[in-house]
């Protein structure tokens, strides 16, 4: 199996569903290392116990926010280098300015098809 | 009218008289978006059953969501269920299934837009409620006849007024009716 479908990947998402939907279509593209977080306090704390090579956000989720979470992985000795791609419905210009700025990877706007998810992961990792 | 003083005196008496029947008739008009308001939430529960009118528009919206939740899980489901027994089959055949599977995935994504759409609906009607009823209480204690001298000050001091801050949550705004394409997306990333 190639080094890059072995990538250990958190998904943060508030919606149960739509970790559900992200996790199948990454199994699709051949990610079998694949964790779920429900928030980002719940990110973090994995992250602190586990290495990921990727981690896929949702912005609007509270108490902590995916802009906020990426802020806080950024700001992370030993975080801060993990590829971090958005995935969101927020699409105004200056939610991307924002994430930009603050250190996001990529950006995917919902709804989303998996050619665009696989475009931004090979743009993290180079083609697969 | 005898000299300017007088002239001036029926000059400020018309323009009160006039500012009063304004004050008037806007709060007539605030009364009217009230009870239209309230008469759009109890045609909402009926259009549930909600005879009693014991369930809130919050309540009935969020049964919405949990409701397009449940099909799109069991359709996820059905999806996987199906997924197991295609990694089984043949190169070939798994190739001819691999597609309509995906799209099935990629459909599904409309329950998060669903949901975020209903729960930003639900917050404008919030907020233009408040709004409403604060605007018709400070009306109320401030319009009483608006004579000259009595029309008085406006209660609603700046504390009153929510001041605006710019933040990371002044950034959620939700889905947007007409998204930007995933290609504008790229082109303002590449940019930035």
């Amino acid at each position: 199996m190639s080094k890059i479908l072995q990538t250990k990947i958190l998904i943060v998402d508030d919606y149960k569903t739509m970790l559900r939907i992200i996790s199948n279509l990454l199994h699709q593209l051949g990610f079998e290392d694949i964790h779920e977080a429900t928030d980002g306090g719940m990110a973090l704390e994995m992250m602190g116990r586990m290495d990921f090579g990727l981690i896929l956000s949702d912005w609007n989720m509270e108490p902590m926010s995916g802009l906020e979470l990426l802020k806080k992985v950024r700001a992370h000795d030993k975080f801060k280098h993990i590829p971090f791609i958005m995935i969101t419905a927020e699409s105004k210009t200056e939610n991307v300015v924002a994430a930009k700025q603050a250190g996001v990877n990529n950006y995917i706007v919902k709804p989303f098809n998996a050619v665009t998810l696989k475009a931004k992961l090979s743009s993290v990792f180079g083609e697969f | 009218m005898k000299n300017q003083d007088d002239f001036l005196e029926v000059q400020d008496n018309g323009a009160d008289k006039t500012l009063a029947r304004i004050v008037e008739h806007l709060m007539d008009e605030m009364k009217d978006l009230k009870e239209f308001i309230q008469v759009a939430r109890q045609e909402i529960q009926a259009v549930q059953g909600d005879v009693a009118g014991t369930a809130s528009v919050q309540e009935e919206l969020e049964a919405v969501i949990q409701a397009s939740a449940d099909a799109t899980n069991a359709i996820l489901d059905a999806v996987e269920l199906m997924q197991t027994t295609i990694d089984t089959l043949p190169q070939s055949y798994r190739n001819a299934f691999q597609q309509p599977t995906t799209k099935i995935f990629e459909a599904c994504t409309f329950q998060d837009i669903t949901g975020q759409r209903i729960q930003k609906v639900m917050r404008v009607l919030g907020g233009v409620e408040g709004k409403v009823e604060k605007i018709l209480e400070v009306f109320s204690k401030n319009v009483g006849g608006a004579e000259r001298g009595n029309f008085g000050k406006c209660n609603a001091t700046h504390d009153s007024i929510p001041v605006v801050v710019t933040n990371d949550t002044d950034l959620m705004n939700g889905p947007q009716l007409e998204k930007p394409s995933q290609d504008h997306i790229d082109d303002l990333f590449s940019k930035v």
